[in-house]
């Protein structure tokens, strides 16, 4: 590639960088559209925050009046367990529970601390709603309940058309019940309301029944069925419209049946951020610090290779960036944010190691392009390797565990496959181009033999 | 450049290691860890006024802090509630029947001390102990160890396709030998253990695993290139160029956690945490990793 040509590519990385990183912190107002999104809030303001970060909300919840954890025989570890296990179970990965006992009583409270969103309040209602699942008939009639008939409830998504008639998102909860549920339903179905005679025959596909799933008073599902319908053990229940956290809860309450405690919860309130309001900031700007510090440092030995490598850390931070807002449902705790600053420290080795190679290349005696092929060549395969240990590391940690380990291996994890091409290509690219575009070479990389190791 | 013999000390770095392992160990069998104030019981005292504090809030933090300061009782969490109708305080202490006492007239001061500073407004201080059994995410930390094992046996047996059995148990041995030191350490030095422990301990793991792969390839690269040199002169090489990369991995970490240590507040045990970190990487990286590759090279010698 002719020098010219370098310049300008480099000179169009460089404008890109600089126009992603201002677009990274910028807000501004976009001149001349009246309707719709007229505000430009930054990439870093598309990102959701976690609890660490931004407000979230404090419920406490109460043993209801006349009921005593000594009568009753609550073990609190007991309710905690079953507790954390529905807030997993509504997606909630950074939540705080405490119990708290006043020594003018004998029951403990439970305090939850968790995000604030929309849905918090509804999520938390819907977590410690008592009472036991019950399928009856029309007239109330028990059938079963939920522990021996509901094998697993599951949220489903399907295109629907909004009242306007535009096309929208709904959700379903899909009940499927377990053989003996299923048999209970059916028995009710075709005994209900038909007399036959002796050995007659009937054929009771056609038959139907008002079906109804209860926790406690509050009515999940209400439909006519009949036992066609029924044929695949499972029911859908669409009346959730567009509403992902409503079909959730459903879905949580379906499935593992109500909270078996009797609490009251008392109303929420917010929390300012446990981190306090401007720790985000401030733990991006350390890094950043840390990030040219190191360069710098860098620069004293290598030179020219500092800014290939903070070329190729800005590009590794604001592809990332853009990767995390693209992934919908991220939301960036602290944990988030050690697990990026972890996966940048692996490009920074990355970037370290290979250019630590190019230079044991080049003092045994080959040209700059050869050393660095060369060390490109036998470093690419050793960062596929530690990359696709770490890649395994974070899916299985990913997969298995949950709350802060979560919240870390998800930034962690996409900042390894960010980090791969950026150490094996994107960098040697950089490299390339400034080796064009430069007039002295050997000055700008310091390529002495004798100094390099 | 003159070149470090790692040789010459990675005995008495072994048995430092070995002896902070043993004494954290056993100060953690007998003590337990130093939990941090998020998972270990406690007080809070509640301060609730009927109205916002507004440009009072100032005024009523500094009477409840007086009223600390003159008990000398330290708090280690401020959590303001409600847009600051609330505010609470959190206190590690072993709750007992003297303690609760002690707060609950501590609370009395507390409430007497900001109806003063807020003449008009109704204020309320109420004590609460805090238990902490079985939460915060209890379960998370063995779901965690579970993913832990999980992942070390997956790494070991991509390592195994890659390079040769006893190299993939020396990987994932360090890795497993950093977080047993940086346990031993917090142990030992009593650092606050909190739940970002998790993730500082995932990043031992990581850097651990990402330095043994580099240097298990370049010494199968230099046993290429010369196969007669002994593997001690190779992997003091070896050690020898890791140095500026894993004393530079050092002073980042310590500088983070200097940066925490002065913002305070919650990020004090994560940065003592990474401080630990900083440690037992750069022990396991620079120093246990030599002798561990020598015994592995003897033993694949051996077995042929």
């Amino acid at each position: 590639m002719s020098k010219k040509k370098s310049i300008t590519l480099l000179s169009i990385i460089i404008a890109v960088i600089l126009i992603l990183s201002a677009m990274t912190f910028a807000k501004f107002e976009i001149p001349g559209i009246k309707n719709g999104v007229y505000n430009y809030n930054s990439i870093l303001g598309a990102l959701e925050l976690d609890a660490d970060f931004t407000e979230s909300a404090s419920y406490t919840l109460k043993l209801k009046d006349g009921v005593s954890s000594e009568d009753e025989e609550i073990e609190v570890s007991s309710v905690l367990k079953v507790l954390e296990n529905r807030i997993i179970g509504l997606g909630y990965t950074n939540y705080k529970l405490s119990t708290l006992k006043s020594s003018s009583s004998d029951n403990y409270d439970i305090r939850i601390e968790m995000p604030n969103t929309s849905a918090t309040a509804g999520d938390i209602g819907a977590i410690i709603t008592y009472g036991v699942i019950e399928i009856t008939d029309g007239d109330g009639n028990l059938i079963a309940t939920g522990n021996e008939a509901i094998k697993n409830a599951t949220v489903q998504s399907f295109d629907a058309m909004d009242q306007a008639g535009n096309e929208v998102i709904a959700y379903a909860v899909i009940v499927e019940f377990t053989n003996a549920g299923y048999d209970a339903i059916v028995d009710r179905i075709t005994s209900g309301g038909h007399d036959h005679a002796e050995g007659e025959e009937h054929d009771h596909s056609g038959d139907s029944l008002a079906l109804k799933i209860k926790l406690g008073d509050t009515e999940l599902f209400s439909q006519e069925v009949t036992v066609d319908a029924l044929s695949a053990k499972t029911i859908s229940i669409n009346n959730y419209g567009t509403d992902k956290a409503a079909a959730n809860r459903a879905a949580l309450q379906i499935k593992t049946g109500g909270f078996p405690y009797e609490y009251e919860l008392e109303e929420g309130v917010v929390v300012n951020p446990l981190m306090g309001n401007k720790a985000a900031l401030t733990v991006m700007i350390t890094v950043a610090s840390l990030i040219l510090l190191a360069l710098v440092l860098f620069a004293i030995k290598y030179r020219g290779f500092a800014i290939s490598s903070l070329i190729s850390i800005l590009s590794f931070i604001l592809i990332e960036l853009i990767v995390l807002v693209l992934i919908p449902g991220i939301k960036i705790s602290l944990a988030s944010i050690l697990g990026f600053a972890v996966a940048t420290l692996f490009v920074c080795i990355g970037l370290y190691v290979l250019t630590q190679k190019t230079y044991v290349e080049f003092n045994g005696g080959k040209t700059f392009k050869a050393a660095l092929r060369n060390a490109y060549k036998k470093g690419s395969l050793l960062f596929v390797d530690i990359s696709a240990i770490l890649a395994i590391l974070s899916l299985a940690v990913f997969f298995i565990a949950n709350g802060v380990a979560k919240s870390f291996v998800i930034t962690f994890g996409v900042g390894v496959v960010v980090a791969l091409f950026i150490i094996v290509v994107f960098s040697k690219w950089i490299v390339k181009l400034l080796y064009q575009a430069i007039s002295k070479k050997e000055a700008f990389f310091n390529l002495n033999r004798e100094d390099a190791e | 450049m003159k070149k470090f013999d790692f040789f010459k000390i990675s005995k008495i770095v072994v048995a430092v290691v070995l002896a902070i392992v043993v004494v954290g160990a056993v100060l953690t069998a007998t003590l337990g860890f130093n939990k941090g104030i998020e998972l270990s019981k406690g007080y809070e005292i509640k301060v609730e006024v009927d109205a916002n504090f507004g440009d009072n809030q100032q005024k009523i933090e500094k009477a409840v802090e007086n009223t600390f300061d003159a008990e000398k009782v330290d708090y280690k969490i401020e959590k303001v509630l409600d847009e600051g109708n609330i505010l609470i305080y959190q206190f590690k202490e072993d709750i007992t029947e003297e303690n609760t006492k002690a707060f609950d007239e501590l609370a009395v001061k507390v409430q007497t001390a900001v109806n003063k500073a807020l003449e008009s407004s109704t204020v309320e201080a109420t004590v609460t102990a805090m238990e902490r059994e079985g939460i915060f995410g209890s379960s998370s930390i063995w779901w965690t160890l579970l993913a832990f094992g999980v992942a070390m046996v997956l790494a070991f047996i991509y390592l195994l396709i890659r390079y040769n059995w006893l190299h993939s148990l020396l990987s994932v041995a360090l890795s497993i030998i950093e977080v047993i030191l940086l346990l031993s350490l917090v142990g030992l030095v009593r650092i606050p253990v909190a739940p970002s422990f998790i993730v500082v301990s995932l990043t031992g793991v990581i850097l651990s695993l990402v330095n043994s792969v580099i240097l298990i390839n370049g010494a199968k690269e230099k046993a290429k290139l010369d196969k007669k040199a002994p593997v001690e002169e190779s992997i003091n090489d070896l050690l020898n160029g890791a140095l500026v990369r894993n004393c530079a991995l050092f002073i980042g970490l310590v500088l983070t956690a200097v940066v925490l240590l002065v913002i305070g507040g919650t990020f004090t045990s994560l940065a003592l945490q990474i401080i630990g970190l900083a440690v037992a990487t750069l022990i396991v990286n620079q120093f246990v990793f030599a002798p561990c590759f020598v015994l592995v090279e003897k033993m694949k010698n051996g077995s042929k």
